[in-house]
């Protein structure tokens, strides 16, 4: 259990130390989802009057189309090098790897996130330091990572995976995409937890299901 | 074509889709409330039906697939896929026909609309990634995997669209917002029920005949050793 553990995190400070080398990653994520803010504030002409739930839907959509670039671009870096691989040569069990990746993805996400939100707090006169709404978007980071990265390693061998990816992964995340712009729309009502809970529990469950099936295949999903 | 016509499923499935214009168009009295319109649901509901149907059996032989390592579910799963996503696209088009003139708007919010089209984009893009796959087995898996994806994340989806749509009511105007039954008097079921069987025979008909063709680009393959020219 506690080498599983170090494993998990030895893979995922791997994949951290590249990203801190390079900053392909994250710079990708953080600098595709201003640029899509952006285009979306000038598009609503959000500076005058907007509505809360066009602010959480511009803000989700964002980063969930920057996410799965940034994914993607993890992928492609082991791709390049055909480092995955090697990973795979390791005396270490498929879930662990599979594990590694993710977390790795959920902290380059949730890093992208620190410079998106400040922007997205300026454009849309929102505060972003409550507790509701960090629990929010950790939970939505969570789902984002756990199934990107499950998508990203099914298509390592794909050709123009560019193309498909996102177009396996947006349909498939529109749970959680629905649950976090109601929270994040609820949040700017100053709503209760009560009527919070309701949308934080489908991103849960949604967590908890695909983290479970990917891990009970993820010796399908990495055999060669 | 001699082969074709010497199919019994094809003169069963010829002659029962004959009967079933016939009921639909003609023999079956026209609703009162919705008018003329309403005969599209007589096409309409049984195909999102058997869409739903085909899905599941997607599904069902890509997790077999997985267990025993048969080809023969991979080919089911994908001749299913196929002609799944054929009666999804007539889903789709006749719901939206039938729509306009009964709700007073194309398309709408609502959970079972948005389910149903989401699982139509997921399953849209198995078949386009099944087209990219490496051939041979390592393909074969990953599409499975990505038919149970779909076919998990259904449930979540219905889950979250049916809480979307009470947070943002759907505008449903028109004859059918009030009185939500199509099929009010018996005659209207009884339809409903030959009809549905009838594309249930052309379902399977057509099954068989995408599974041979699947079954010989394999072969193909085989012979070729995995080169496409």
């Amino acid at each position: 259990m506690k080498n599983s553990l170090i494993t998990i995190f030895n893979i995922a400070k791997k994949d951290l130390l590249i990203e801190f080398r390079n900053k392909d990653v994250i710079l990708s994520i953080s600098g595709f989802a201003t640029i899509i803010i952006f285009i979306f504030s000038f598009a609503f002409d959000v500076g005058s009057s907007f509505s809360s739930s066009t602010a959480g839907g511009i803000l989700w959509s964002s980063i969930s189309f920057a996410s799965i670039i940034g994914i993607n671009r993890s992928f492609m870096i082991e791709n390049e090098n055909n480092t995955l691989e090697g990973l795979l040569m390791a005396p270490i069990s498929r879930d662990i790897i599979y594990l590694g990746k993710m977390i790795g993805n959920f902290i380059f996400i949730t890093i992208s996130e620190i410079v998106i939100l400040p922007i997205f707090a300026i454009l849309f006169n929102f505060s972003i330091l409550s507790f509701e709404f960090i629990t929010c978007c950790l939970l939505a980071n969570i789902g984002l990572s756990v199934i990107g990265t499950l998508f990203a390693s099914l298509s390592i061998k794909v050709r123009a995976r560019e193309v498909l990816l996102p177009m396996l992964f947006l349909p498939c995340i529109i749970p959680i995409l629905f649950a976090s712009i109601e929270a994040t729309s609820l949040i700017f009502e100053q709503k209760s937890w009560g009527e919070l809970f309701t949308w934080f529990q489908i991103t849960i469950a949604f967590n908890l299901i695909f983290l479970i099936f990917s891990l009970f295949i993820s010796n399908t999903i990495y055999d060669e | 074509m001699n082969n074709i016509t010497k199919n019994k499923l094809f003169l069963l499935s010829t002659f029962v889709m004959l009967i079933n214009l016939y009921l639909i168009f003609i023999w079956v009295p026209t609703e009162a409330n919705q008018g003329a319109i309403q005969r599209i649901l007589y096409i309409h509901v049984p195909v999102s039906q058997i869409s739903m149907i085909a899905i599941i059996v997607v599904a069902i032989s890509s997790v077999l697939f997985l267990l025993k390592k048969n080809e023969f579910w991979d080919k089911v799963a994908i001749a299913s896929a196929e002609i799944g996503l054929l009666y999804g696209t007539i889903m789709l088009l006749s719901g939206i026909l039938w729509a306009k003139p009964v709700w007073g708007v194309w398309w709408t919010g609502e959970a079972k609309l948005t389910t149903a089209l989401i699982l139509y984009l997921i399953y849209v893009s198995y078949i386009m990634f099944r087209n990219y796959f490496p051939t041979g087995s390592q393909g074969q898996r990953i599409a499975a995997i990505i038919a149970i994806i779909g076919a998990l994340d259904t449930p979540l989806i219905y889950f979250a669209a049916n809480l979307w749509s009470e947070a943002h009511p759907p505008i449903v105007l028109g004859p059918a917002s009030e009185n939500d039954s199509s099929f009010s008097s018996s005659e209207m079921r009884l339809v409903w029920l030959f009809s549905t069987i009838s594309f249930m025979i052309f379902f399977v008909y057509l099954l068989r005949i995408r599974y041979k063709l699947q079954d010989n680009i394999s072969k193909y393959f085989k012979i070729t050793n995995g080169r496409s020219n």
